[in-house]
């Protein structure tokens, strides 16, 4: 449970006979095991003895708090603060499991909470948890003690319960305090001295609390001030000696501690930016402290934070790599660079994906909102070239002030069609930046990590993952880019612990029922081959984080109530071939069902987790309700599928599901089901994974195999695997819910367990479980080119993606001062390039240029291709051959200048009709993935090969393309899937609504619109690029010229495939009204979009009235008329 | 009125010159029998500490606190006279369930604070080693809490004294016996003992020597510690003080450090009546 996070905090206790870091670390897990037996209905078996652990528990809880808090300071050094910090952290862990283990509730009426000992020891473990900088830790504390106070007329009540209130609002961190109740009375200071006593003791320290809290939400105050009145109150009782006030005295030690120690992480204490008014940051900061209802309040810096604050703005810090682990706190780190970088520039933030560029930009306009004049953007396309204003950086956004949220490939475009708006961007957040390892992709963030740079020389960067085991390399990288200070700030400090365990089968309970089912067999007719029997599963727990340790005392077993039905054959085998997806459906289920969130991962295979999902019925489990937004992408989900979404019915059975395999709705509305607790389990693919933060305090993982088998094979693929596989165990962890969460492994084959011994054969079969965590190096993409330039080898006939990427992003020439030299000089591959290898930016730069020039003049491309291909990010092979097909097409004379389309529609039958001429090579390459329909097979026909440009498209080819065709039409006519699997697949008319099987209809359907539709309206972009350059049907006045139709529609076309609109109105609809395709055409056609509008900025404003009037005309009611999806289309844009 | 605190020590120090002590030493438990204490002066000096420790001093504590967030000045003389009024009744009028569940169970704690304070110089009276830093005698009932408690120094050793005192004519048994399940919580690790236990050590270890604050970490952590019971009764019940007892076998401090400590009374009732005018007189 204890990983390398928590590892420090266990290696400087003080020196106790038999406290040793494992022993430690054995005990607490241990305990944790105990709960979750209590809560999993489970019997526990360890080596060890349960008196003695308990015994330990409390001498650990006791001891180490007493060396934390109360022990003398004599050399208050670093290490020696250290090391009362990791013994503050283990005193609360080991009182917070002791009152979760036994569960102490009143047995008699007690005068204030606080008078009762189950509420002190919470509060005592909260403050504890503070003092370690485990703050999130403290939350789970406050809400153990009850919110009501007890009703309670007496003085000391009073008083005691307003200090109560204090300290859990301080536990919870909100610095929100309360007004102190009514003052004693001259009657009531007549009464009991003692009574008076305590009600003045209760009044100090919940003034203290009060005030610490205001000063965290930047009142007035001093943290330093406020402590050293807890110690002259506690000096007080020292002196009187009363143990009636012990409680008091201790808590005034521990809170006075606790401030001494937090105070400095406080975020007021974060230095003012330079060029920034007080003023401004001061409402900033104050409402980023106090947070608010639709806002975390973040008072204390977490350790990630802290370190970066002192690395990045204490000790200016340039660059600074972050590697920090997952619900860490890294998106703090990013707030805190992009106030300190706004004031001075623009920034950059780079996510991997759009979903996560989404997320951040909504998180981070709230968060900046009372940043004056600051403004937060995300795009609603991808890569797709577009000449569309709100889809690339505006002139009036590189700024100071703005913060731009994208992918790496919006960047990369922003940065080939408008460089000189970087020049004054003066922060890059890289988040994920692990990316730049990913083959294709991660060359490309390289290239715009070393663009940026070379375009702003002054740019700081910040890049941040959580699966980076060289973040050393990476910030030797931005030094030699850029010869300014690279600092590294690596944390592996999380707020949560993870049980790692693997399930597997109860030996002698599943032997007996083998058994006894064989013997049921042997009696029954031969015609029966196999007899059905439960298998009830054992869970194997591991004590000492990592499973790296052989020994039995480091291992616990969970017999647990489970059980997987399996079959045995009169052979006396077990048929074991249905093993890993139903026992992650039982085991997912009754974690459910025993109280915890639930993340089930299937990474094998994205439609399993619909076949997981499907096995799993919650219904009866009390829950959240389905919220109505919720509610609302469900009905929004339907209405674009066509039939019944399964995601609905899970979602009503209490599961929640996440893979590639969805709509845009149905993944709004798992999250939503997820987050607010109507779904208490979520089955998951990889895209979980992505960055996108879904807290649970299980998980459980369907098998060791990530995607395709055969890539398990392959060194990178095991790398890949078991990164995705330990990144999935991380998960399990609730920052402010729960501090302990609990990740379990179905191995691919079944195992028998009988007691904590069989770890080794477990350690062996889920090999991956040994590790700490998902970290690898991160190498640079593009080394291996560099090596070849260097080498002279490049040859573009056998270029590997990652310099096809290269060969398409550098530029040929020189473009507003910067050469493709000045951004390979800036990348990792030239700056880190092995030692003994001599690697110049220019001799590279030379190589891949002269390579790509040579190949040009030998494939007689025009000249201006290059320039299409560097806006359009395409590879020039696949531009080429597009070309070649337009220019075919052209000469045919099907299409006239002068005579051009003037629809988005008419410029998808021009797109198409080059398509059509493409070679087939080219042609598969440019698609991506097979399309499994019947009318679209002769594209991959066997019979279809070949990359020769004059390549005669024959009837069953052309006719496939008009299948394809056909599909885009529909999509962007806003049909839904199962109108489209009708006419495209020839589903039939009662669409299949099965969602298990990739070869299913709506699976189909949801891959053609997820991956082709992206990958033709990025050469629907070409098509513009191509028209902008090489002017064929458009004249050249027409270029740029707004009020031109043929020159609108086509500048539309490429986010108008993407988005899946056929019109302007439908268009302006998604991208200003509702990002959902069939809502978006469905308002279009309520609201067509008046003529005249012209430009993003107006048809945003036009449709911000439109919907003002439309919500303000019914107060948000349902009007006579609406049907449910236009009630939710409405619920979702109020 | 005015008992200073030399005073009360010094009527402590006359009771430990009165009475008489007899150590016996069981399989299970040490045993102290304590007589001598109805003559005349010990009740009269008994009287002083009881008030003094007690009553005087808890008020002064209480007042102190008081007095540093508010403008008070009450009148010591009465508020004590009051407090002893709601423990020890008026007189001895007060009925035979006041006096057997409130007013005597007090007087007896009391005692049990003398005899620990006395164990400094009486190693008889000390579950183990020498008191280092004691509870205040308090006046208000706790909830649920720990009635007396002390920190002890043993050779290198420093541990926590845990006490708890009994009182009735006829009952000793069941008394000695709620004693050790008193203990026994503690033995059993039972949470809300640990955390009462957590407070008191770490409020009495604010008054030790600092060379000594260094062991109280070590002292948490092996659970150093003994337990004291303090046990009134009537000479003439058949409670047979020396016996080895069965829930006090195997207390974890083992039998050296287990100590009861029977005040063994001739007239039990009038001993108490005798006390409470006593105080009351010296009110």
């Amino acid at each position: 449970m204890y990983g390398s996070g928590t590892s420090v905090l266990f290696e400087n206790l003080p020196e106790l006979e038999g406290l040793t870091p494992d022993s430690a670390r054995r005990v607490l897990s241990s305990v944790y095991g105990e709960i979750l037996a209590q809560r999993l209905s489970a019997e526990v078996v360890t080596v060890d003895d349960a008196t003695e652990r308990h015994s330990y528990l409390r001498r650990l809880a006791a001891a180490l708090e007493s060396y934390a808090v109360f022990d003398r300071a004599e050399d208050d050094d670093e290490d020696v603060a250290a090391s009362r910090a990791g013994a503050a952290f283990i005193a609360a862990e080991a009182l917070s499991l002791a009152a979760d283990l036994f569960a102490i509730q009143p047995e008699r009426p007690y005068r204030y909470r606080l008078a009762h000992p189950a509420y002190l020891a919470r509060v005592e473990a909260g403050l504890l948890y503070l003092i370690a900088g485990f703050d999130a830790n403290a939350t789970p504390c406050a809400r153990a003690v009850p919110a009501r106070p007890v009703d309670t007329r007496s003085l000391d009540g009073r008083f005691a319960e307003w200090a109560c209130d204090a300290f859990r609002l301080l536990l919870f961190l909100r610095p929100q305090p309360r007004p102190a109740p009514r003052s004693a009375s001259e009657a009531e200071t007549v009464g009991d001295i003692e009574v008076v006593a305590r009600a003045v003791l209760f009044e100090e320290l919940g003034d203290c609390v009060t005030d610490y809290i205001a000063w965290l939400g930047v009142g007035e105050g001093s943290p330093s001030e406020t402590a050293d009145r807890l110690r002259q109150l506690a000096d007080l009782l020292v002196a009187q000696r009363g143990a009636q006030h012990a409680d008091i005295h201790h808590l005034a030690r521990l809170l006075e501690t606790a401030i001494r120690s937090t105070s400095p992480r406080a975020l007021r204490a974060v230095p003012v930016p330079d060029g920034m008014a007080n003023v401004t940051y001061l409402d900033y900061i104050t409402a980023r402290a106090r947070g608010d209802d639709r806002m975390w309040p973040r008072p204390l810096l977490w350790p990630p934070a802290r370190d970066f604050v002192s690395a990045y703005i204490r000790d200016a810090a340039h660059h600074v790599v972050v590697n920090a682990p997952t619900g860490s706190g890294k998106s703090a780190i990013a707030e805190i660079a992009l106030t300190h970088a706004l004031s001075q520039g623009w920034a950059v933030y780079l996510v991997p994906t759009n979903a996560l560029a989404n997320q951040v930009r909504a998180d981070l306009a709230e968060s900046l909102a009372p940043l004056e004049g600051v403004q937060v953007r995300a795009f609603v396309g991808d890569a797709e070239y577009s000449l569309l204003e709100d889809e690339s950086v505006a002139a009036d956004e590189a700024d100071a002030g703005t913060v731009v949220v994208m992918t790496p490939e919006k960047c990369a475009l922003a940065l080939r069609l408008r460089p000189q708006l970087f020049e004054n961007c003066g922060l890059c957040v890289f988040d994920e930046c692990h990316l730049l390892r990913d083959g294709a992709r991660g060359a490309l963030a390289e290239l715009v990590v070393g663009h940026v740079l070379a375009v702003a020389p002054e740019c700081r960067i910040v890049l941040m993952s959580a699966m980076v085991a060289n973040p050393d390399d990476l910030a030797a990288w931005l030094n030699e880019a850029t010869g300014r200070t690279a600092a590294v700030v690596r944390e592996p400090w999380r707020p949560t612990r993870t049980m790692r365990s693997v399930v597997g089968l109860d030996a002698d309970p599943v032997r007996e029922a083998a058994v006894a089912a064989f013997e049921r067999l042997a009696d029954r007719s031969t015609h029966f081959r196999f007899e059905k029997f439960p298998a009830r599963h054992a869970l194997l727990l591991g004590l000492c984080g990592p499973w790296s340790s052989g020994e039995a005392e480091d291992y616990a077993l969970l017999r647990l109530p489970t059980a997987t039905t399996l079959k045995v054959s009169r052979e006396r085998t077990i048929q074991s071939s249905d093993w890993t997806n139903p026992t992650t459906a039982v085991v997912a289920e009754h974690l459910a069902r025993s109280g915890f969130s639930t993340l089930a991962f299937t990474p094998a295979d994205p439609h399993h987790a619909f076949s997981v999902a499907g096995r799993i019925d919650v219904v009866d489990v009390p829950r959240e309700p389905i919220g109505e937004r919720t509610q609302a992408y469900l009905v929004l989900a339907e209405d674009e599928l066509g039939v019944t979404s399964r995601v609905r019915s899970n979602i009503e059975n209490g599961v929640a599901v996440h893979t590639a395999a969805l709509v845009d709705a149905e993944r709004l509305a798992s999250e939503r089901a997820f987050r607010e607790g109507s779904a208490l389990v979520m089955a998951a693919t990889g895209t979980v994974a992505q960055g996108l933060n879904f807290p649970a305090t299980a998980v459980v993982v369907a098998g060791t195999v990530v995607g395709d088998r055969r890539d398990a094979a392959t060194e990178e693929g095991r790398v890949r695997a078991q990164s995705q596989l330990l990144n999935a165990l991380g998960r399990a962890g609730r920052a402010g819910v729960a501090n302990q969460g609990l990740s379990i492994v179905v191995p691919e084959q079944l195992v028998l367990l009988s007691g904590p011994a069989d770890n080794a054969s477990l350690r062996n079969a889920v090999a991956f479980i040994a590790s700490d965590d998902a970290s690898t190096d991160v190498r640079s993409a593009l080394g291996p080119l560099v090596e070849r330039a260097t080498e002279g080898r490049l040859d573009v006939g056998s270029a590997t993606p990652e310099e096809l990427v290269a060969y398409s992003y550098l530029p040929f020439q020189e473009q507003d001062g910067v050469s493709a030299t000045d951004i390979l000089a800036r990348t990792l591959a030239v700056t880190r390039a092995p030692a003994g290898r001599d690697v110049t930016a220019a001799v590279v730069a030379d190589s891949v240029l002269e390579t790509g020039f040579a190949y040009l003049e030998s494939t007689q491309a025009p000249e201006w291709l290059t320039g299409a291909t560097y806006r359009t990010g395409l590879p020039f092979f696949q531009a080429l051959r597009f070309q070649q097909a337009r220019a075919r097409l052209l000469q045919g004379g099907g299409e006239q200048a002068g005579n051009p389309p003037s629809s988005i529609l008419g410029w998808i039958d021009h797109l198409f009709g080059v398509l059509r001429l493409v070679p087939p090579d080219t042609a598969r390459a440019m698609l991506g993935r097979k399309l499994s329909a019947p009318r679209m097979a002769p594209l991959w026909a066997d019979d279809a090969v070949g990359d020769d440009p004059l390549w005669e498209p024959h009837e069953e080819w052309l006719g496939a393309w008009g299948a394809v065709q056909d599909a885009v039409r529909l999509f962007i006519s806003g049909q839904s899937l199962a109108a489209i699997a009708q006419e495209v697949l020839g589903a039939g008319r009662d669409v299949d609504p099965e969602r298990t099987g990739g070869g299913k209809p709506l699976p189909r359907l949801i891959a053609f619109t997820n991956s082709t539709v992206e990958r033709l309206s990025r050469f629907a972009g070409l098509v513009v690029a191509c028209e902008e350059l090489d002017p064929q049907l458009l004249p050249i006045e027409a270029i740029r010229d707004e009020g031109n139709s043929s020159w609108h529609s086509l500048a539309l076309l490429p986010l108008a495939l993407r988005c899946g609109c056929d019109s302007e109105s439908s268009l302006s609809w998604f991208r200003f009204g509702l990002r959902l395709r069939r809502p978006a055409h469905r308002l279009a056609r309520l609201f067509p979009l008046a003529a005249g509008i012209v430009g993003d900025a107006a048809a945003r404003e036009w449709i911000g009235a439109r919907l003002a009037e439309w919500l303000a005309d019914d107060d948000g009611g349902r009007r006579d008329g609406d049907d449910d999806v236009l009630t939710a289309i409405k619920l979702l844009v109020s | 009125m005015s008992i200073t605190p030399r005073q009360f020590a010094q009527a402590a120090i006359k009771v430990r010159r009165e009475i008489s002590i007899d150590e016996h030493t069981t399989a299970s438990h040490r045993v102290a029998v304590v007589r001598g204490l109805e003559g005349p002066a010990v009740v009269e000096n008994l009287a002083i500490y009881l008030v003094g420790a007690g009553f005087a001093r808890a008020f002064r504590s209480s007042l102190k606190i008081a007095q540093e967030f508010l403008e008070l000045a009450p009148d010591e003389e009465s508020e004590v006279a009051r407090s002893v009024g709601e423990i020890l009744g008026q007189d001895n009028g007060v009925d035979a369930d006041f006096k057997s569940n409130r007013r005597d169970p007090w007087i007896a704690e009391g005692i049990g604070h003398l005899v620990l304070w006395l164990s400094r110089r009486l190693p008889a009276l000390a579950a183990r080693g020498q008191i280092q830093a004691l509870t205040q005698l308090h006046v208000q009932s706790m909830e649920q809490g720990i009635d007396l408690a002390a920190l002890y120094v043993d050779g290198a050793a420093l541990g926590v004294h845990i006490g708890e005192s009994k009182a009735s004519v006829a009952n000793a048994t069941s008394n000695v016996a709620e004693a050790a399940a008193f203990f026994r919580e503690f033995d059993d690790g039972d949470p809300i003992r640990g955390v009462q236990l957590r407070n008191v050590v770490q409020l009495l270890r604010e008054s030790l020597r600092s060379e000594l604050d260094g062991r109280v970490t070590k002292a948490l952590w092996e659970e150093n510690r003994c337990y004291g019971a303090t046990v009134a009764y009537g000479d003439g019940s058949t409670f047979a003080p020396t016996r080895a007892r069965k829930t006090y076998r195997d207390l974890s401090p083992g039998p050296e450090h287990v100590l009861l400590v029977c005040l063994c009374l001739a007239d039990y009732p009038a001993f108490f009546d005798e006390v409470s005018d006593a105080m009351r007189g010296v009110i």
